[in-house]
């Protein structure tokens, strides 16, 4: 069975399996509304400090919930490959004559897919509190794509840490690690406003980029070096996580 | 030619040894039985007779591949179903074998097609678009192994497939087992502590205990190795002394052995050994026997003799 055949069946299996988990649906859609019903309304003021570059704190913070989101989405990977792991039916998987590097592609293309659908979703939650994307189809593609890039890197390391451990309760545990990732950005507060300790985490950190990439594609209609900038972290912390994860899936092998 | 040959197989994990030293041979077209307690090593056998462990030590080869070396023409050949009963349980049971025969390589018509045939031959039509997390016990185990069988396998492996079954579920499994082997001459390891499933399925058994391969043989032969004879004896609780009873009665000529029980004694007698109320009768001397019955052996019998018996590990 071919690479490519193994991981579109595989993705097709995770996509069509996606709505018979009710709870996910919800959850795709309470939180962001939460988060921007809470902000926009608390924190408005915020907005009108010096140096701030939108009146509109909530459109300040799409970034921020959109990343959030595709973290959060991609969160249960691992807890689901534990489940199937010891289940058994990791192991009928494993016991086919298919590449294992399909396993994990076909499973964290699909939770991309989902992170970009939650995408769409959360700007069309965002719309009625007055949230644009000013650069127009191609800035909402973009954005798109780069929440799959965060949701696939986070799949990838938890998918990593659920084959390493098999406990469904260390994959819960390690899930609050994309709480700093996600806070430690200029995702709620700008560059220039934090202490300079501060400073040196934030731009340590990748997923500040991709903030930065979103909130371009959201404020400014053309293209520049945040773009790219943006696309580069994604696209390295997406082949990072798929080749943890395909690491962790090998490894079984070995044992 | 031999189907899966397992030469001095070993697999520790950590301190933990597993399988100490087991070897098998097994014919192509056979149904061959690895019985044994629970924790003797028959799951992490099969496991590594199956491409999913690596054993520390010994080699592997199925129908004359090294699994270390061809893993994937290997996994082409075999189809497992394990004791886990791993299945996807948000799929529907259409969806479950579709999917597999697509990933053994079917073309996607002829993949539907083959989940079909499985579904008609395993009862399951019914329950084809329904959820496999709401199959029964006994229709899980039918998917399970109708999806081990997809692509038409040379050698199954079946680990423990009628834990946890009622009679009727489990005679319907082994219905289908025996048909796949008559019919499609498929060779098959399966694995199981029911001594009646060795015996009804298996044409020869190995009896695995503490990771070791200690008998071999046809079910007739191993029972023949126990004993000509097993007389189980019940002894009243309040004024027995049971391993004190067995030491006197394996002291009798023609003993082979007395093994202490929870509710009595169980004596193995020989070849010309004492008839059943003679044993009784050295018994009565010791404490009140309230109940005294002779059999053939069966393959329980076996598992006394191998020092445990199922459960009491």
């Amino acid at each position: 069975m071919s690479f490519l055949t193994a991981t579109d069946e595989l993705l097709r299996k995770t996509l069509r399996q996606f709505p018979r988990v009710p709870p996910d649906i919800v959850q795709a859609l309470a939180i962001p509304l939460f988060l921007f019903a809470l902000f926009s309304l608390q924190m408005a003021a915020v907005s009108r400090l010096p140096g701030f570059p939108t009146e509109n704190y909530a459109q300040f913070l799409l970034p921020q919930i959109i990343v959030f989101t595709a973290f959060t989405s991609a969160n249960g990977a691992g807890y689901g490959l534990v489940l199937e792991a010891k289940s058994g039916y990791l192991d009928k998987l494993r016991a086919m004559p298919i590449p294992r590097a399909s396993i994990v592609l076909g499973r964290l293309l699909a939770v991309g897919l989902r992170a970009m659908a939650q995408a769409l979703l959360v700007l069309a939650v965002a719309f009625p509190f007055g949230i644009r994307v000013a650069g127009g189809v191609l800035g909402v593609v973009g954005i798109l794509l780069l929440a799959a890039c965060v949701a696939i890197a986070w799949a990838g390391i938890m998918s990593m840490l659920g084959l390493l451990t098999r406990s469904p309760e260390a994959v819960e545990a390690s899930t609050v690690l994309f709480i700093p990732l996600t806070y430690l950005t200029t995702g709620a507060m700008p560059l220039a406003l934090m202490s300079p300790a501060v400073q040196g985490v934030v731009r340590a950190n990748p997923v500040t980029y991709v903030v930065e990439g979103i909130r371009a594609f959201s404020l400014d209609a053309g293209l520049s070096v945040v773009h790219l900038e943006a696309f580069a972290s994604g696209l390295a912390m997406a082949l990072v996580g798929v080749a943890l994860a395909t690491w962790a899936m090998r490894r079984l092998d070995t044992r | 030619m031999s189907a899966i040959v397992a030469t001095s197989l070993r697999k520790s994990y950590g301190e933990v040894r597993a399988v100490e030293d087991v070897s098998l041979d097994v014919a192509e077209g056979e149904i061959f039985g690895l019985l044994g307690p629970n924790g003797a090593g028959k799951t992490t056998t099969v496991r590594m007779l199956a491409t999913l462990l690596r054993p520390d030590a010994g080699e592997v080869r199925i129908l004359g591949l090294d699994p270390a070396r061809d893993r994937v023409a290997v996994r082409r050949l075999m189809g497992i179903a394990l004791q886990e009963t791993g299945l996807d349980d948000l799929a529907t049971g259409r969806e479950l074998l579709t999917l597999h025969a697509r990933l053994y390589g079917l073309p996607r018509a002829r993949a539907r097609e083959r989940a079909q045939e499985l579904l008609a031959h395993f009862g399951l039509e019914e329950a084809a678009d329904r959820r496999v997390g709401e199959y029964s016990g006994g229709m899980r185990r039918r998917i399970d192994l109708a999806s081990a069988l997809v692509h038409s396998p040379k050698v199954v492996f079946l680990d423990e497939p009628t834990v946890g079954l009622d009679p009727a579920a489990r005679a319907q499994l082994w219905g289908a087992v025996r048909r796949l082997n008559r019919e499609e001459g498929t060779t098959i390891l399966l694995t199981t502590h029911y001594m009646e499933e060795a015996e009804r399925l298996a044409g020869r058994l190995a009896v695995i205990d503490r990771g070791r391969v200690v008998m071999e043989g046809t079910a007739a032969q191993l029972k023949a190795r126990v004993a000509k004879r097993v007389v189980t004896l019940a002894l009243d609780d309040e004024e027995g002394d049971f391993p004190r009873v067995a030491r006197a009665l394996a002291a009798m000529p023609g003993v082979l052995r007395a093994l202490p029980t929870p509710e009595g004694v169980v004596v193995h007698v020989g070849e010309g050994g004492p008839r059943a109320d003679e044993v009784r009768a050295v018994a009565e001397k010791e404490a009140r026997v309230v109940g005294a019955t002779s059999n053939d052996p069966t393959l329980d019998d076996l598992f006394l003799t191998t020092g445990r018996k199922e459960g009491s590990q």
